[in-house]
């Protein structure tokens, strides 16, 4: 692989991979920080592939494996492929690698789970809970038959318990003496601070690799930045995706991470368009202030779509991608128009913050559609559980009534229809957080008592057809910047679009721009990364050219910012011909 | 629940076939060397005594991709990519069940899909490369050279790519199973081994029964069948009357063993020395006991013999009946095992599938036709009318074509094994279903041939090549004229006599020759029909017009069926002799009629006056003009007894011409290749690399194998 390097990002990378090299002989531990377009995935494979060739026999011989966690399935499956699923690898996520590790220790799960207040209600219903066996495979909460199903979010608190206890950790050094972590980024933060405090530094102690960009967590409990005086820092300087200017604009948004392009001549271009010089009046309901109302954002929207036409731009999907990050004013066209009326803050339904919305979005969507593909393995896969087993035609027949019955439902139906099939049938089981709001609406209804903001919008929210949720689905699945779970980050278009607004809880991009050259300054070091963060991500998206619009308005600090990032030249301001 | 098609890749000659099953009896049958056995033999391997596989098992058409893969790996192209490359020896098995039964029972393991409507299973076996083993089964073949051109491999490097393929395949292979969602393959779930042969139970009976072995005597082969009864009788989940009989042969023998322990011992201890007797120091006081102890299973299997009743109380032994009969007894007694094996599992498969290879071996004619009609009779005999009791499918492969013939189409699989638009010295299998292939086959016609092929003796699905005939004297006279041509081809160099390949003579008519049309281009067979031009004319005789014999000069249509069809319409005489070759052949059929000796001479309407034309001499034709010789001609023929003619140019006089069409047709037949035909030139690569490597002890396994 390693080949005479013939550009400059192949030269930063191969310089990376010295680096990542002499650290693995070595045996340390270290964070490989790969910004956008770095080819993070290749070096991860590369390490795999330099570690099977050095490692593999000896390690096959004490019967130890490497240790490769991926944040999600697809990536898992796509390292199983690319490793042609060598024995000496042992890939899993973090969930199934937890539980893998967790299983055999039957009675420690079980006092560390008897211990999580997440069960203490429904522990408190059996008579004899130390009897209980713990297993995982539905994903949610269930005690039967003597048996206790842990949910996803059981796994990590569980885990870190279990690393209290030095036999446990005996146990993990000795089956994987190296960990490589996939996205580390993601991973939970508790589970991280467990894994410092009783290995980072410690003699004896598996060697960790974690892989992935700090400035990519998008949100969430990952772990965001790791630092740590026993664990080497190797960034690679490489950007594989996007021509020179936009790779220069990426350096200057993030000048500690400085990245060589693959091709310093290939042409690329970068607009910014900007609403300041609008004499009208700007929304000014609390997180709404500052944007234009929402038929001047439609409009600038469209007079930015035309001056990128005039340009050259190709508005066909398959060469340009728009990324929306306001709501308001285009949730109609995408054909979920009802929601930013209900829900107080686009996050709601945008950013999936809503348990209703992220489940119908994350889980059942995805279920249903396989299920329409008859693609039932991706259907269980989807609702994040194993597949029951088929004993007779009645199993087939609940699950393939059901599922027919949501699929007109989906159809026809509101959101309330859909949630009252759900509740009747328990046929796919409802999230924890789901079926308590439920259960607490219902019963604030039938007492005729005021509900809290939150149920309200649930109540406004099953009045909405559920071809609405389809769509909404169907925006995420494709082009939403907050997809980073599901594999859409490394995803890469040949011109993007970020439009930028306000409608949002968590982010401001003006706060974020007027001190991002400062972040000392910054008022609220989370908010200001979180903003950071996704402006980064939508930035670094595009191969060639790159386009932003604001329909808030900017402060001057902001422009200054702007201007300093792309140059004076690529500013424009439609305001006045809105 | 029953198992509905097994398909096979990758395995010897079965490259990519598909095997339908029937929920009874499936009738395979073909032609030497078409892979019969292979199936037979990939089946036990995957379900039946797990036998591992070689390089040898690969089929040599796959052979090309693992140079394939080994480009690819030497490219650096990713291990996903190599890995598709990799061949595989697969088989697929569909199980076919009723989506309303409320449980199914093992089958649940392997259904993992969720469409109600879905009523097939699917259970793949796969022979494939261990994960992250493609650099141990490439290593040391990095440099091989390939043509820049076709990227073919350099030849030695492939011998010795393979030589060493075939030491690494046993520790870099492994057989793996997986139930796969039939509507969706990338959904599917690892199962394990032993869960398939739960499921699907396999048994064999082979054709080597070792009935005729030398010193039959020694082959008391019946008697060791019973030994296998008395097993299954005797495990401890075995049906209770079955339990009942094993458990009183134990306690006969127990009994038995009761006297030994006291009376037998005794004798015996008086045998044995007395140790005191030798006065050493320390010997003393040691006393030895014999113990002798009797089981059934030796007892059966060493000193039981089978014997029939004879005459005056003398048993005759098994040996002395006929090898026919023993051979049926074998098969039957077989069957009955397996039926009780079956029913004596703990957990019942869902089907039992057993294999019957020829089992016309030593069985007359009509007791193999009676055999294969009452093979379902016998599986409703022994389980009664439930079928559930024991859900059996037999595949029967065979040779005869009395079994072949008294099979209805719809369960017969024809194995034909061909080198189209393969590399030179690749040979695969298609297996064609008659049951489904033949659509262009009217109901009519489909009983027509059934019954045609139940009452005459025809080899239509074993033979390589086949010439309809009309009647008597070309039956007889058709072999003669072989002869003679042949020693004229011989003479003019051929290399091959006509006569040494598999013909069929079937007798059937202008009348109905066109109705075996379909069925022969389905089996590929290379086929001659010998036909009349049946010259007639319409002459009305009061109100109806009839069509009346008349010598070919005075006719103005024929009226043969099968020239009809195939020319269309109704064909004057001139259009037919004037009719060029080309015309006379469709795909693998040509058809042959009377034509002149030479053009512009006299034209036969029969065998018989045709025959007369190609030999004047023979015969003192009367008449003066060419038309007056045909007048003459057609009423000889008319009165002539047509088997003394035939017999008389068979043995008597053997000195005359064959007519023109039928040498003609002869020769096209004679120069068309057969189906099977292996080119002699060919020098497999791959089987030069195998002649090298260390022999594997199963070598007879190998036939049906076709890499000679």
């Amino acid at each position: 692989m390693a080949d005479a390097p013939v550009n400059p990002a192949e030269e930063a990378a191969a310089k990376s991979w010295e680096k990542l090299k002499r650290a693995l002989d070595a045996g340390d531990s270290f964070v490989f920080e790969a910004g956008a377009g770095a080819g993070k995935t290749y070096s991860l494979l590369q390490t795999l592939d330099y570690l099977i060739e050095e490692r593999a026999r000896e390690l096959m011989r004490r019967k130890q494996q490497i240790a490769c966690i991926t944040f999600t399935r697809i990536a898992r499956d796509m390292i199983l492929k690319r490793t042609d699923s060598n024995p000496v690898v042992y890939c899993e996520t973090t969930h199934a690698f937890a539980w893998g590790l967790m299983r055999q220790f039957k009675r420690q799960v079980r006092e560390a789970v008897l211990a999580l207040d997440a069960w203490s209600e429904r522990l408190a219903e059996v008579e004899a809970p130390s009897t209980l066996e713990v297993d995982y495979d539905l994903g949610h909460r269930v005690i039967e038959d003597g048996k206790l199903s842990l949910h996803h979010d059981d796994i990590f608190p569980v885990l870190i318990h279990l690393l209290d206890n030095p036999k446990f950790r005996a146990v993990l050094t000795s089956r994987f003496p190296i960990i490589l972590v996939d996205e580390y980024q993601d991973t939970d933060a508790a589970l991280i601070a467990a894994l410092e405090r009783y290995f980072f530094g410690v003699k004896g102690a598996p060697q960790f690799g974690f892989y992935g960009d700090h400035w990519q967590k998008i949100y969430g409990d990952g772990v965001g930045m790791i630092e740590h005086p026993a664990l080497a820092r190797i960034d690679k300087g490489a950007n594989f995706r996007s021509v020179k200017p936009v790779v220069d604009g990426l350096n200057r948004i993030r000048p500690e991470l400085p990245q060589i392009e693959r091709d310093p001549d290939l042409p690329g271009m970068i607009r910014i368009f900007h609403t300041n010089g609008w004499a009208g009046k700007r929304q000014s309901r609390n997180h709404w202030q500052g944007d234009l109302p929402a038929d001047k954002a439609r409009a600038a929207f469209l007079r930015t779509r035309v001056a990128l036409e005039e340009a050259g731009w190709d508005f066909a999907p398959e060469h340009t991608k728009i990324l929306m990050l306001t709501q308001r004013a285009l949730a109609n066209e995408l054909g979920y128009g009802s929601l930013p009326g209900i829900f107080r803050y686009n996050d709601a339904f945008a950013r999936k913050a809503d348990p209703h919305i992220a489940w119908f979005v994350d889980q059942l969507e995805p279920a249903v559609q396989a299920f329409e593909a008859r693609r039932f393995g991706a259907m269980f896969e989807a609702l994040g559980r194993r597949a029951p087993p088929v004993r007779g035609a009645a199993d087939k027949k609940r699950w393939s009534q059901t599922m027919t019955r949501i699929l007109e439902i989906r159809a026809n139906g509101t959101v309330g229809d859909m949630m009252a099939h759900l509740l009747a049938t328990g046929l796919p089981v409802l999230p924890d957080d789901v079926a308590k709001s439920e259960r607490k609406l219902a019963a604030l209804i039938a007492e005729g008592e005021e509900r809290s903001r939150r149920l309200v919008e649930i109540e406004k929210l099953k009045a909405v057809p559920f071809t609405e949720i389809t769509e909404l689905a169907r925006y995420h699945a494709g082009t939403s910047p907050f997809e980073t779970k599901h594999g859409v980050k490394g995803d890469q278009f040949e011109n993007v679009l970020g439009v930028f607004g306000r409608g949002w809880n968590d982010y401001n991009f003006d706060n974020y721009l007027r001190v991002a050259r400062n972040p000392g300054a910054a008022a609220n070091t989370a908010a200001f990364e979180r903003a950071r963060n996704l402006f980064y991500v939508v930035c670094s998206r595009p191969k060639e050219r790159l386009a932003l619009l604001f329909t808030q308005k900017l402060s001057d600090e902001s422009l200054e910012t702007l201007t300093d990032f792309f140059g004076a030249n690529s500013l424009i301001d439609i305001g006045g011909q809105l | 629940m029953h198992i509905k098609c097994i398909a096979v890749r990758n395995f010897r000659l079965l490259h990519d076939v598909e095997l339908g099953l029937d929920v009874a009896t499936t009738v395979i049958v073909g032609r030497n060397n078409s892979g019969k056995t292979s199936l037979a033999d990939v089946i036990r391997k995957f379900l039946g005594d797990r036998s591992s596989f070689a390089l040898h098992d690969f089929s040599s058409a796959s052979y090309d991709s693992f140079c394939a893969a080994l480009k690819a790996h030497q490219e650096g192209k990713p291990d996903e990519e190599v890995r598709a490359l990799v061949p595989t020896i697969e088989m697929r098995v569909t199980v076919k069940y009723d989506p309303t039964i409320p449980d199914f029972g093992p089958l649940g393991d392997f259904i993992i899909d969720f469409d109600e409507t879905a009523d097939t299973a699917l259970i793949v076996g796969r022979y494939a490369l261990k994960g992250g083993a493609i650099a141990a089964l490439f290593e040391g073949h990095l440099e091989a050279e390939f043509a820049d051109d076709d990227g073919s491999m350099n030849n030695g490097h492939r011998l010795a790519l393979f030589k060493d393929l075939a030491l690494r395949l046993p520790q870099l292979y492994v057989l793996e199973w997986r139930a796969e969602d039939p509507g969706d393959p990338t959904n599917i779930k690892v199962v394990d081994g032993s869960a398939v042969r739960g499921l699907i139970d396999c048994q064999f009976i082979n054709a080597q029964r070792g009935l005729d072995g030398e010193g039959s005597r020694e082959s008391d082969v019946l008697a060791g069948v019973l030994e296998g009864l008395f097993a299954s009788a005797s495990l401890l989940t075995a049906e209770g009357d079955q339990r009942d009989i094993a458990e009183s042969l134990e306690r006969a023998v127990a009994d038995i063993q009761l006297t030994i322990d006291n009376d037998f011992k005794e004798q015996l201890k008086r045998l044995m020395p007395t140790i005191e007797s030798f006065g050493f120091p320390g010997l003393d006081g040691q006393e030895l006991q014999t113990e002798t102890s009797l089981d059934v299973q030796r007892l059966l299997s060493n000193n039981t013999k089978v014997r029939y009743k004879g005459y005056s109380n003398v048993d005759l032994p098994e040996s002395y009946n006929g090898l026919g009969i023993r051979n049926l007894l074998m098969i039957l007694f077989q069957i009955v095992g397996f039926y009780r094996r079956f029913r004596a599992q703990p957990q019942a498969p869902i089907v039992q599938l057993i294999f019957i290879e020829e089992p016309e071996a030593h069985l007359h004619p009509q007791m193999q036709e009676v055999f294969i009609r009452k093979l379902g009779e016998i599986a409703k005999r022994l389980r009664g009318d439930d079928p559930a009791l024991w859900p059996v499918q037999f595949a029967v492969s065979t040779h005869s074509s009395h079994i072949a013939n008294e099979t209805p189409f719809s369960k017969i699989r024809y194995f034909i094994a061909g080198s189209k638009n393969k590399p030179v010295g690749v040979r695969c299998t298609t297996i064609k279903d008659l049951g489904e292939g033949l659509p262009s086959l009217t109901a009519t016609s489909a009983t027509f041939l059934h019954q045609y092929l139940t009452l005459t003796r025809c080899d239509l699905f074993f033979a390589d090549k086949a010439i309809l005939i009309e009647g008597t004297t070309e039956r007889i006279l058709v072999p003669e004229i072989l002869r003679k041509l042949d020693a004229e081809r011989i003479k003019a160099g051929a290399r091959q006599e006509i006569r040494t390949q598999y013909l069929t003579l079937l007798e059937v008519g202008g009348a109905y020759a066109y109705m075996f049309q379909p069925l022969l281009e389905f089996l590929e067979l290379k086929t001659l029909i010998i036909t009349d031009l049946d010259a007639v004319r319409p002459e009305k005789t009061g109100k109806t017009t009839k069509f009346v014999k008349r010598p070919v000069y005075l006719s103005e249509t024929t009226s043969n069926a099968t020239l009809k069809r195939w020319f269309g319409k109704r064909p004057t005489p001139v259009d037919l002799i004037a009719m060029p070759d080309a015309d006379k052949v469709k795909d693998h059929v040509r058809i042959a009629y009377q034509i002149p000796e030479a053009a512009g001479a006299n034209c036969g309407r029969t065998f018989e006056d045709a025959f007369i034309f190609a030999n004047p001499t023979l015969f003192a034709i009367k008449g003066e003009t060419d038309n007056e010789k045909a007048d003459w001609a057609f009423d000889y023929v008319g009165n002539l007894k047509k088997s003394d003619f035939a017999l008389r140019f068979a043995t008597r006089s053997k000195e005359w011409t064959p007519p023109r069409y039928v040498s003609e047709g002869l020769d096209w037949l004679a120069d068309v290749p057969a189906p099977g035909d292996i080119d002699p030139n060919i020098a497999l690569i791959a089987a030069a690399a195998l002649a090298s490597q260390p022999k594997i002890a199963d070598d007879g396994e190998d036939e049906g194998g076709g890499h000679g």
